[in-house]
């Protein structure tokens, strides 16, 4: 399902757009259908989450010195071709895969939702700009989701936490996203 | 050079200098050194006396200076919830001023964010 721009955004199943239920529960102005309605609870749920996970993660402190096997990895990790990196910025790059793995995370904490695979393609930078900020990018999301989850409002809630994590983690404008319910599981009574 | 006496910093000075500042930016984890780095940075570990040059232990950052201007390049690792753009500006920024003040070179920085590390 091909989401895109503000101007076709589909809503989640009782007809709300998964950013007004966002910047309301913000707000603080949350009507009276917003409070009860279980999507648009489900809604702000994922919001919190993301919320107290980016919180806490940035608060932790800093790691043990590697070990010999995680340093070889983090070398393997650090050797990134030209095609693998996004432009930042001027002088500044993010490792493709690392972002891929950071967005499948973020669906990953969402309830009855397992990601898949991710691609992130960037719009190509023109060579010497001076352009400040990054260049937007669109992703393609592969998930699986539990039986029962509303699909139509998964879609737009995934949509929703992915850009949110492009802005607030990544520091990346996604314009578009691709989403691909390609699996459902049921889980044992 | 006019006067009669000239200072020229080293590659590997610089390369200490902006180490250090690097590491310092809130929210960098760790700076990433490229394979051959780390293999030849864990030789070296290994071996006895030292017979990987020292440069070559200054992990994730590559200086070098030329016609009075230093190119610094950086590879870091951030912890998932840091904004990755603003803090690759951030390290550019700090690490250009404390090479310029330390070293009195104008720098230019490239920074790659290269892990984001997840929780769990």
């Amino acid at each position: 399902m091909a989401l895109e721009g503000t101007d076709r955004v589909e809503p989640l199943a009782c007809g709300r757009d998964a950013a007004d239920v966002w910047d309301h529960a913000e707000a603080g102005t949350l009507d009276e259908h917003e409070r009860t309605c279980p999507h648009c609870v489900r809604a702000r749920a994922d919001h919190d989450r993301l919320g107290g996970l980016v919180a806490r993660m940035a608060a932790e402190p800093l790691r043990p010195p590697p070990s010999v096997l995680e340093q070889v990895m983090g070398a393997v990790v650090a050797d990134l071709r030209p095609h693998e990196l996004l432009h930042l910025g001027p002088d500044a790059w993010l490792g493709r895969p690392t972002a891929e793995a950071a967005l499948r995370h973020v669906v990953d904490t969402m309830d009855g939702l397992r990601a898949r695979r991710c691609r992130i393609e960037q719009d190509r930078v023109p060579d010497g700009v001076g352009g400040v900020g990054a260049a937007p990018v669109w992703v393609r999301m592969t998930v699986a989701a539990r039986f029962g989850v509303d699909l139509a409002s998964v879609t737009a809630r995934v949509r929703q936490m992915l850009i949110s994590a492009g802005d607030r983690t990544l520091g990346v404008p996604i314009t578009g996203v691709d989403i691909l319910v390609e699996d459902l599981w049921e889980e044992p009574a | 050079m006019t006067g009669p006496t000239t200072v020229t910093v080293s590659d590997l000075a610089v390369a200490r200098v902006a180490a250090r500042r690097a590491r310092a930016v809130p929210g960098v984890a760790v700076l990433m050194g490229d394979v051959t780095q780390t293999l030849l940075g864990l030789a070296a570990d290994w071996l006895p006396r030292d017979p990987v040059p020292e440069e070559l232990r200054l992990h994730g950052l590559v200086a070098s200076v030329q016609d009075g201007r230093a190119e610094i390049r950086v590879t870091v690792g951030v912890r998932f919830g840091v904004q990755c753009a603003e803090l690759a500006e951030q390290v550019r920024r700090e690490v250009a001023e404390e090479v310029a003040r330390v070293c009195g070179l104008p720098a230019r920085v490239r920074v790659t964010v290269a892990d984001i590390v997840l929780p769990g």
